[in-house]
C-alpha cells in the first residue's frame, strides 16, 4: 500500500528537495509509516506543494474518492486554515516542520482507509458555523444547508430562537451538546436522547409545542444501503441512514406526531429521498392526519426534490 | 456621481438622457409588459411648431422632436401606466409587487413631467384657438391671451427640460440567473466575468461570497465602460489637433468669426473676444451639436427592431 522507502527517496531526489539523512534506527523507518504504528517518518524536508502532491497521487492510486481535495483539505487543516485558498499562494513553497509533516502523514493515512475527510480532521463547515465531527455521528450534507433557509437563516443570527433537539443516538446527543457549548448556544437548545419510533409519549410529554419542526431523518431505502460509498458504509451510523423498506419508517412516525408537536399553523420541514414527496403527499391525504397540510416540495442545489414543507392547520391549539 | 462627471466634462444635462436611452433599453421589464403602442405624436409636433416662435434654440425641444426619443418616452410612460394598473389589480405575490413598486417609483417623475407637459400643451392650444377665433375683438383681450401664451410656452419649456433630466442614470447590476454558470470545484474559468471562491468549506457560503464578488466586478466593468464612453465623447470634441483640423477662423478684414465644426458665423470680433453674449451663444450651439451627435449615434446602435434584454454582456462564470 505504501511506496517503498527507497522509491520515495529517489522520487524526492528528482524533486530536488534537501534530504537530511539520519543515522541509526530512524533511518530504517520508512517515510510512510502504517497508520497503526506510532513510528515517526524519517526527517525529510518537504514543501507544502510536494507533500500535497505526493499524497494526492497516493490517494488516486488507491482509488480514494476526491484525491486532490482530500489532500488539500487535510494540508490546510494541518497548517491551521480551513482551505488552501485562505493561506495565499506563497504557502506552497514553504517547508513543512517536523510536527506538521508527522501530522499530515498521520491524517492522510486515515484518509487512505476511506475515512471521510470530516472525520479525519474532526470538523467541518455548515453554512457560517464550524462544527465538530466524530464517527459514527452522521455528517451534515451540503444540500441540507439549503433547507434551513426558510425558518431561520441560522440559530446564531436570530437570538430569540430556542430549540429542542432529539436523537436516538447517545453519541449524536453528546456531540450536539459539545457543539452547542462551543458556540455558546447551550442556553438556547435542549438536547434529548429519544427515539421518535418508541418514545413518542415521552416526547409529547417533555416537549411543548413548537412553531417549526425540522428533520433530516433516516430516509434511505434499505435496499440502497449496500450501494453506498465506503466512506458512508464503514464509518457512519447506519441507524442514521436506514429508513426501512420504503425509507418512510421514521418519516411516517414524524408525520403522525407533528400535529401534536406543532403550534397552530406551525411548519414541518423534512429532508427526504427524491422519491418521497409524492409518497408523503399520498400519506397525508389518505390517512387524513388531523390538520396536516402538504404545502410544497423544494429542490436542492442539484435540482432534485428533497424537501417537503407541511403545515399544521387545526382549529384548536 | 454622474452629476460630478457631467460637470467636469462640460456636457449638458441632456447627457443624462443619453444614459437613460441606454439604460432604459437595458433595464429588465417584466415579461408580461406589452410593447409600447404606436406613438401619437400629434400634440408634441403641433406644440413644437408653435414653440419655435417663442423659445430660444432649445436643446431639449430639439431632442424631443426626434422620433426615437419620443418613442422612448412614450414607452416608459406606458410602462408606468401598465405597472400602476397591475399594482391596483392586487393579484400579485410579494416579490413581484416589490419589483413593480420599485420600478413605479423610478418612473414616477417622468410620468408626472410628461402629464404636466400634456396639460400645458392642451392649455396652449386652447389659448391659441381663442386668439385665432377672437381676432376681431378688443385689444386688451388679445394682449392678455398673448401673455398667457408666453407663460404657457415657458412652462412647456421647463417641463421639457424636466422630462429629459428626470431620467437619471443608474448603473443597476441585474444578474439574470440564466446568464450565470456555476461550476463547483472548477479551477479555470472560461471567458467572461468570473468570481472564484474557495474560502469556506460550506458550498453555500462560497456561492454567496462569489455572487457578491461577481456583482462587484460587473459593477466595476460597467462603470469602466461608462467612463470609457465619456472619454471618447470628449475626444470627439477635442479632435485631432492637426494643422488642417481647424475649428475656428478669425477674419479681421471682414470682421467675422467662423466656427467650422457647426458652420456658425458671427460678426464683431471685438465683442466675441470680450467673451460676451456672442461667445456664450457659440458655446451653447456647440454643446447642442455634440449632444445631438452622441444621441444619434446611440440611437443608431439600438436600432428600433431589436429588443435589448437586461443582462450583463458576455458570459458570466462563477467559480466556486
Amino acid at each position: 500500500m505504501f511506496p517503498a522507502p527507497m522509491e520515495v527517496l529517489s522520487r524526492l531526489n528528482r524533486m530536488r528537495c534537501t534530504i537530511r539523512l539520519l543515522k541509526g534506527p530512524e533511518r530504517r523507518q520508512g517515510l510512510c509509516s502504517a497508520s497503526g504504528s506510532a513510528a515517526r517518518p524519517a526527517v525529510v524536508r518537504l514543501s507544502v506543494q510536494d507533500a500535497t502532491a505526493l499524497w494526492e497521487r497516493q490517494f488516486r492510486q488507491s482509488g480514494v474518492s476526491e484525491p486532490s481535495l482530500s489532500s488539500q483539505y487535510i494540508m490546510a487543516h494541518v497548517l491551521g486554515a480551513k482551505t488552501m485558498a485562505n493561506l495565499g499562494p506563497d504557502v506552497l513553497t514553504k517547508t513543512l516542520t517536523d510536527i506538521q509533516t508527522h501530522q499530515f502523514w498521520k491524517l492522510c493515512a486515515k484518509r487512505l482507509t476511506r475515512m471521510p475527510v470530516q472525520y479525519v480532521i474532526e470538523e467541518w463547515d455548515f453554512r457560517d458555523l464550524t462544527l465538530k465531527m466524530r464517527p459514527p455521528v452522521f455528517i451534515p450534507r451540503p444540500e441540507t444547508e439549503g433547507v434551513a433557509l426558510e425558518p431561520s437563516p441560522s440559530a446564531c443570527s436570530m437570538p430569540y430562537l430556542r430549540a429542542v433537539a432529539v436523537d436516538r443516538s447517545a453519541e449524536a446527543v453528546r456531540l450536539t451538546q459539545e457543539n452547542a457549548n462551543r458556540l455558546g448556544l447551550q442556553d438556547r437548545i435542549e438536547i434529548h436522547q429519544l427515539d421518535v419510533t418508541v418514545d413518542a409519549e415521552v416526547i409529547l410529554r417533555e416537549c411543548s409545542r413548537v412553531s417549526a419542526l425540522i428533520s433530516n431523518p433516516p430516509y434511505l431505502f434499505s435496499k440502497d444501503m449496500t450501494s453506498l460509498e465506503p466512506e458512508i458504509i464503514r464509518f457512519e451510523d447506519p441507524a442514521a441512514l436506514d429508513g426501512g423498506k420504503d425509507g418512510m419508517l421514521i418519516i411516517r412516525q414524524i408525520l403522525a406526531l407533528a400535529p401534536q408537536l406543532l403550534t397552530h399553523n406551525g411548519l414541518l420541514y423534512l429532508e427526504v429521498d427524491p422519491r418521497h414527496p409524492p409518497m408523503i403527499q399520498q400519506c397525508v391525504q389518505e390517512e387524513r392526519i388531523a390538520g396536516l397540510h402538504y404545502l410544497q416540495t423544494r429542490y436542492d442545489i442539484t435540482d432534485r426534490p428533497r424537501f417537503c414543507v407541511l403545515q399544521r392547520r387545526g382549529t384548536e391549539d | 456621481m454622474h452629476k460630478l462627471v457631467r460637470l467636469s466634462y462640460g456636457l449638458c444635462p441632456c447627457y443624462n438622457f443619453l444614459q437613460t436611452v441606454q439604460n432604459g433599453a437595458r433595464s429588465t421589464l417584466l415579461s408580461t409588459t406589452p410593447k409600447p403602442h404606436p406613438v401619437t405624436c400629434l400634440p408634441w409636433k403641433y406644440g413644437f411648431t408653435l414653440l419655435r416662435r417663442y423659445c430660444d434654440n432649445n436643446t431639449a425641444s430639439d431632442l424631443l422632436r426626434l422620433d426615437a426619443v419620443q418613442r422612448h418616452i412614450q414607452g416608459l410612460v406606458s410602462e408606468y401606466n401598465h405597472i400602476t394598473r397591475r399594482l391596483e389589480n392586487g393579484l400579485l405575490n410579494d416579490s413581484d409587487r416589490k419589483v413593480l413598486n420599485r420600478r413605479q417609483v423610478e418612473l414616477l417623475p417622468l410620468a408626472t413631467a410628461y402629464q404636466n407637459t400634456e396639460n400645458a400643451m392642451a392649455d396652449f392650444t386652447e389659448v391659441e384657438c381663442l386668439l385665432q377665433s377672437g381676432s376681431g375683438e378688443d385689444q386688451q383681450m388679445f394682449d392678455l391671451l398673448k401673455e398667457e401664451q408666453t407663460q404657457i410656452a415657458k412652462r412647456i419649456d421647463a417641463l421639457n427640460k424636466e422630462v429629459i433630466s428626470v431620467n437619471n442614470s443608474q448603473i443597476d447590476v441585474n444578474i439574470d440567473p440564466k446568464d450565470l454558470r456555476i461550476d463547483t470545484f472548477r479551477s479555470k474559468g472560461a471567458g467572461g466575468t468570473t468570481a472564484e471562491c474557495q474560502q469556506s468549506r460550506s458550498q453555500l457560503q462560497n456561492r454567496d461570497t462569489a455572487m457578491r464578488v461577481l456583482r462587484a466586478r460587473i459593477y466595476q466593468q460597467m462603470f469602466h465602460r461608462e467612463s470609457e464612453k465619456r472619454k471618447t465623447a470628449r475626444r470627439h470634441q477635442v479632435g485631432t489637433r492637426s494643422q488642417s483640423d481647424r475649428i475656428r477662423t478669425y477674419n479681421f478684414t471682414q470682421n467675422r468669426v467662423t466656427d467650422h465644426r457647426i458652420g456658425y458665423v458671427t460678426r464683431d470680433i471685438k465683442e466675441f473676444l470680450r467673451g460676451g453674449e456672442a461667445l456664450d451663444e457659440l458655446i451653447a450651439e456647440l454643446m447642442a451639436q455634440a449632444d445631438r451627435e452622441a444621441l444619434l449615434e446611440l440611437l443608431e446602435q439600438n436600432t428600433p427592431g431589436q429588443t435589448i434584454e437586461g443582462k450583463a454582456s458576455g458570459v458570466q462564470t462563477l467559480d466556486l
